[in-house]
């Protein structure tokens, strides 16, 4: 029936705006005739960004465990998709303070540096400085707040190498490296 | 009759175009001047002191762990020490065989240095002199709350304590008007970051004086955090003022609007 009527619409019957708008509810209808209405309405209202991460580093591993999970609950009740979240291996430093003019120890402090990340998707513009001051508000001591982009590094750095296969491979290098031939 | 079915169903859609009536007559409006305000924040610095009940909680809840937790290092060294002490004064244990364990330093002096260094160490104050001498031009009081930045404004004849804002001038977005009034207002040096470009607030005021064609203004406010910088020493009267005093020294119909997005 909608094939027959585009038939007998030309543009001398109809001015340009009105043509324009019966052309516009002619796809309209024709997009959810053969798909879920569900698509259209899901996609977000606004400009988003792809993927952000949260990063969270302390040097108290209570109370960042303890950030981490409150930035969490807010971003889910802020409705924004959570894609991952974890925990990168502790960074630890250790401080060795000399007594003056020696080096003999005076005080050796071994500190330990933990992160935690949270990954968003999809978070619309107008939500983000909402959710991000809302962060803010709410840190506690010690706990050092940035937002970053995923990069390639963040990925790297989550994982720690394994010492006992990169030393035989070292060794297998030293050796003369893998057989080219098969046995 | 088809043209009548199609252009209706637009209505069903709730489509955005308007249709061209020359018979209906437009409403007169009310013009209205169009500014964008800026809230600067400087963040706390500390947090807050924590209230009876919270210091009573937090004791209670520290004696649970410290009656629940295991004996750490440096506590079971300790043990070893005194035992091994005892044992040597009673002269059941050889004191040279025995010397790998007697260390230079044993772990009951390590906890007296340990605790001369704390009583050594001195913490900042939580109330610095700003807060004592009350300058309000300082970012250095009241560091466990938020301080925000209100100029003297004009408005008709007198001028009163606001939330800096300013006329939006044609063809720049009302973020850049917000950047525009910071820098002319305070100067290149304060370093601020806007956080997005959707307006927090609004509030709507009307001219006691009728300037142009306008009846009055409507002001759009944006967030931003203070990063760095000083506003130069000028003749210029602000303020920065967490948001219990700022609820004092503004007019009620300016803090219903400013309250939802100022107070934290």
């Amino acid at each position: 029936m909608l094939r027959f009527s585009t038939q007998i619409i030309s543009k001398n019957f109809l001015s340009n705006v009105e043509s324009c708008i019966i052309n516009n509810n002619i796809k309209r209808f024709y997009a959810s005739l053969y798909n879920p209405p569900y698509l259209e309405l899901m996609k977000k209202k606004h400009p988003t960004y792809d993927v952000i991460n949260v990063k969270m580093t302390g040097y108290d591993f209570t109370v960042l465990e303890s950030y981490h999970k409150f930035v969490h609950k807010i971003a889910k009740s802020l409705d924004l998709e959570i894609e991952e979240s974890w925990a990168h291996p502790p960074k630890k430093t250790k401080i060795i303070r000399y007594k003056p003019n020696s080096t003999n120890i005076e005080a050796e402090y071994s500190l330990t540096a933990y992160e935690r990340y949270i990954q968003l998707a999809d978070v619309e513009s107008p939500i983000y400085p909402v959710f991000l001051r809302f962060i803010q508000a709410a840190i506690p001591e010690g706990i050092k707040l940035s937002v970053v982009h995923h990069t390639d590094l963040t990925e790297e750095s989550r994982y720690v190498p394994d010492k006992e296969l990169l030393d035989l491979k070292a060794q297998l290098e030293a050796a003369g490296g893998p057989l080219k031939t098969r046995k | 009759m088809l043209r009548k079915i199609l252009l209706n169903s637009s209505k069903t859609f709730a489509y955005a175009t308007r249709s061209y009536s020359t018979a209906a007559q437009l409403k007169t409006k009310e013009k209205y001047d169009l500014y964008a305000g800026v809230l600067i924040e400087r963040l706390p610095i500390i947090t807050k002191k924590l209230n009876e009940l919270e210091t009573e909680v937090l004791e209670m809840l520290k004696k649970i762990e410290f009656e629940n937790s295991l004996k750490s290092d440096h506590e079971l060294r300790k043990e070893k020490d005194i035992r091994q002490a005892e044992l040597i004064k009673s002269g059941k244990l050889d004191k040279d065989s025995e010397t790998e364990a007697v260390s230079l330093q044993t772990a009951q002096d390590f906890e007296d240095a340990s605790n001369e260094e704390l009583a050594k160490f001195l913490t900042a104050p939580r109330i610095t002199e700003d807060d004592k001498k009350n300058n309000l031009k300082s970012l250095n009081r009241k560091l466990d709350d938020a301080l925000m930045l209100l100029v003297d404004e004009k408005i008709g004849n007198d001028s009163r304590l606001l939330l800096p804002q300013g006329k939006w001038l044609e063809g720049e977005t009302l973020r850049q008007t917000a950047e525009r009034i910071v820098r002319e207002k305070f100067g290149t040096d304060l370093k601020v970051q806007f956080y997005g470009s959707a307006p927090v607030g609004f509030y709507k005021f009307k001219y006691t004086s009728s300037q142009n064609e306008s009846v009055g203004g409507k002001v759009f406010f944006f967030r931003a955090i203070y990063k760095s910088g000083n506003i130069p020493d000028s003749k210029l009267k602000y303020e920065w003022l967490s948001g219990e005093e700022l609820k004092g020294k503004v007019r009620d119909s300016y803090y219903k609007s400013v309250e939802s997005f100022c107070t934290f």
